[in-house]
Formats: structure tokens, sequence, C-alpha cells
């Protein structure tokens, strides 16, 4: 059946890690936004959740890095962070191998795929299925879509993805939802660490919510890197989940810059019933 | 400089329990293993993130080398800056 459930979030570690670090004015308002997303990913009874993230060399390094790459397990373990760092203990997340595997070869008719039967999770699976997901019942596909180095696949190819997977998850029987992960811009790990671009994620954001395919598949590595810094790249995962739901506008849960967590806190997700205009 | 090289022992040492044990108890054979300049083993051996930064590291793999070297954030950071001061570039 259709995607019956779409949204994109951000994954720095900060949200977790340095939760009470947020003075109260950004912190309430960003995890009740976290939270109304969780009541509509309830609300969809799903049976998998395709997280479509950013690896953090985690699972890939330079000596064969993937464009795109989807976990074929039944497990996962995460995260890969100490729990002093992250506040989120290590767990083990259920996957589908069976769902995973008839998902890539549908999507392997229309993108390159690798795939991967060991990968483990950093904070960039970790942090929002930790506030989604908390139980960790709810199996998981991960997609990976590397945003590390370049050459990176560029902004089309990651919109094309998202259309393969909506294909792809189409013929099948499983309510299944997408949730993207990473961005908006930030600066992770150098001293520029909790600057935030605030006109250029509202920008993004405003070609995001209204599925502006043109606008989404113009991004290009410099002016990203540029403008977002280099965790800026992540905005590639929310490409691919516009993509998935082609033709449908999103509803923004919260925009909101926050240094301490290094980014600005956003969160949308996606009207599925709705047309783009 | 093998950049490359560089980073793929980082990649390796923080990644791997086994391999980052191997190192820690003894960084100078261990980094034999790569193919790395006098000065690349040295910065690496002494866990000199400024230099590291200069070098062109990434800096995830950065952050996660000072992780597992028990430098806190404060100092990693501060390393950083010190580092692009000395280099005079802008921040
Ligand atoms: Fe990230």
């Amino acid at each position: 059946m259709p995607l019956v459930f779409a949204a994109a979030a951000n994954h720095a570690p900060g949200i977790t890690g340095r939760r009470y670090r947020a003075p109260e004015a950004e912190r309430e308002p960003f995890f009740a936004a976290y939270a109304e997303l969780k009541r509509k990913l309830d609300a969809a009874r799903l049976d998998a959740l395709v997280v479509i993230a950013a690896d953090h060399f985690t699972n890939f390094f330079m000596n064969n890095m993937p464009a795109f790459c989807i976990g074929l397990a039944d497990r996962y373990r995460g995260p890969v962070e100490s729990s002093s760092l992250l506040k989120i203990e290590p767990t083990e997340v259920p996957g589908d191998q069976r769902l995973a595997r008839a998902i890539a070869a549908g999507m392997m008719q229309e993108v390159d795929l690798s795939y991967s039967e060991e990968l483990v999770f950093d904070h960039g699976v970790m942090v929002p299925l930790h506030l989604l997901t908390p139980d960790m019942i709810l199996p998981v596909v991960p997609i990976f879509i590397n945003c590390l180095t370049g050459p990176r696949a560029p902004a089309a190819r990651c919109y094309e993805l998202g259309r393969a997977l909506r294909r792809a998850t189409a013929g099948l029987p499983e309510r299944i939802g997408v949730l993207g992960s990473g961005g908006l811009s930030h600066w992770p790990a150098v001293p520029a660490s909790g600057r935030v671009n605030a006109a250029w994620d509202e920008e993004f954001l405003d070609a995001f919510l209204k599925n502006d395919r043109e606008r989404l598949v113009a991004y290009r590595d410099d002016e990203i890197d540029a403008a977002g810094g280099p965790g800026g790249q992540e905005i590639r995962t929310w490409i691919a989940v516009a993509g998935a739901m082609e033709g449908r506008t999103s509803e923004k849960l919260i925009y909101l810059p926050i240094p301490a967590y290094a980014v600005g806190g956003c969160i949308a997700v996606g009207n599925l019933e709705k047309r783009a205009a | 400089m093998s950049l490359y090289q560089v980073q793929k022992f980082i990649f390796e040492a923080t990644g791997d329990r086994r391999l980052g044990d191997l190192f820690d108890r003894d960084p100078e054979s261990f980094l034999t293993g790569y193919a790395l300049t006098a000065r690349e083993k040295t910065a690496l051996a002494h866990l000199d993130i400024g230099t590291l930064y200069l070098m062109g590291v990434h800096p995830h793999l950065l952050l996660s080398l000072a992780v597992k070297g028990k430098i806190h954030w404060p100092d990693y950071i501060a390393a950083l800056q010190r580092a692009d001061e000395a280099a005079g570039r802008e921040v």
C-alpha cells in the first residue's frame, strides 16, 4: 500500500546528550514537537519504519563509501556512542530482513543501492528512534545516504531514491512509514559548532514543505557547505523523503534555532492525503 | 602527506575496540601498519588534535579520536581554535 507516514527531523547528539543545556523556552517546544510527531507515528499503526539517515564514519569509510546503502538485517545494535555522551543506553533495534529485501529489490529497479547485513546505528538513527519508538519494537529498515565526503550523490539522485522507495513500497501489503534524519544547517565538531543559519534553514524548509522538487534538487554541495556547513549536507535525507512523497506537502511541527544542540530544531510531517499545489 | 592513511588509522583505532586497545598498548608499532610520514605518526601518537585538524582530518573522525583519548569537548574545541589562529585562519 502507499506510504502511510512520512516525516523528517534532526538528530544532533546534543538533543539527547545535552538535553537540559538548552533553555526551557527552546527545549519545551522542541520536545513537544517531537512528542507530537510520536503521536502521529503511533496513529499510523506502522508495520515498519524506513529510516533514511546519514552515517558518521560509523559504518562506512572512504575505502568503500556507498552513495546509498540499505540494511537487510533482522536486528541492529546502537548507539555506538557511549551512554554518558548520548544519554541513550545500548539497545537492540529490530529489523525485518524479508521486508527489507523486498524493498531493496523494488528500489533497485530504479536506483543502485549497496546493502549490508551488519549495520550498527549511531546518533543519526538512535536519537530520533529514542524519541519516537522508545520501546524499540517497531521494525526498522535503515537506508544510509553518504553525506560525509564527496563525491556524494547529488540532490536530484536523493530525490530519485525517495521516488524509488515509494514505488517499491506501494505494492507491498505492510503499513510502511519513512523518516528522514539529518540537517539542517550545522557545523559539527568544529569551532563554529553551535552556529545556525536560520535564513538558509527556513528557505530549505519552505521548499521541503511545498515539496518543490525544482528547488530541492537545485542544492549543490559547494553552496550547502558555505551556507549550511558540513552538517548541511544531511538535507539529502529530507530531499529523499520529499521524493518518497512527491506531489504531497508537509506540515511544519517546529523550526527553532537551538544553539545548545548545535542545530536549528526542525521537525516536519507529511500531509499524505493532500496534494501539492 | 597521506591524509587518507591518517584518517584510515583513526577510523580503525576508534571503530574497533580490539585495534584501539592495541594502539593504546603500543602506539609506535601499531602505527607502522599505516603508510604515514614521521610528522603524521607523531601527531597521532600524541593525539595532537590541532595538527591533525590542520592536516584536514574530517571533524567527525577527529572528535572520535578525542573521545577515545579522553580529551573533553572544551579542550578539543580550544585545540582547534588555537590551530586556526596559528594558521591565520578566520573562524
Ligand atoms: Fe549528522
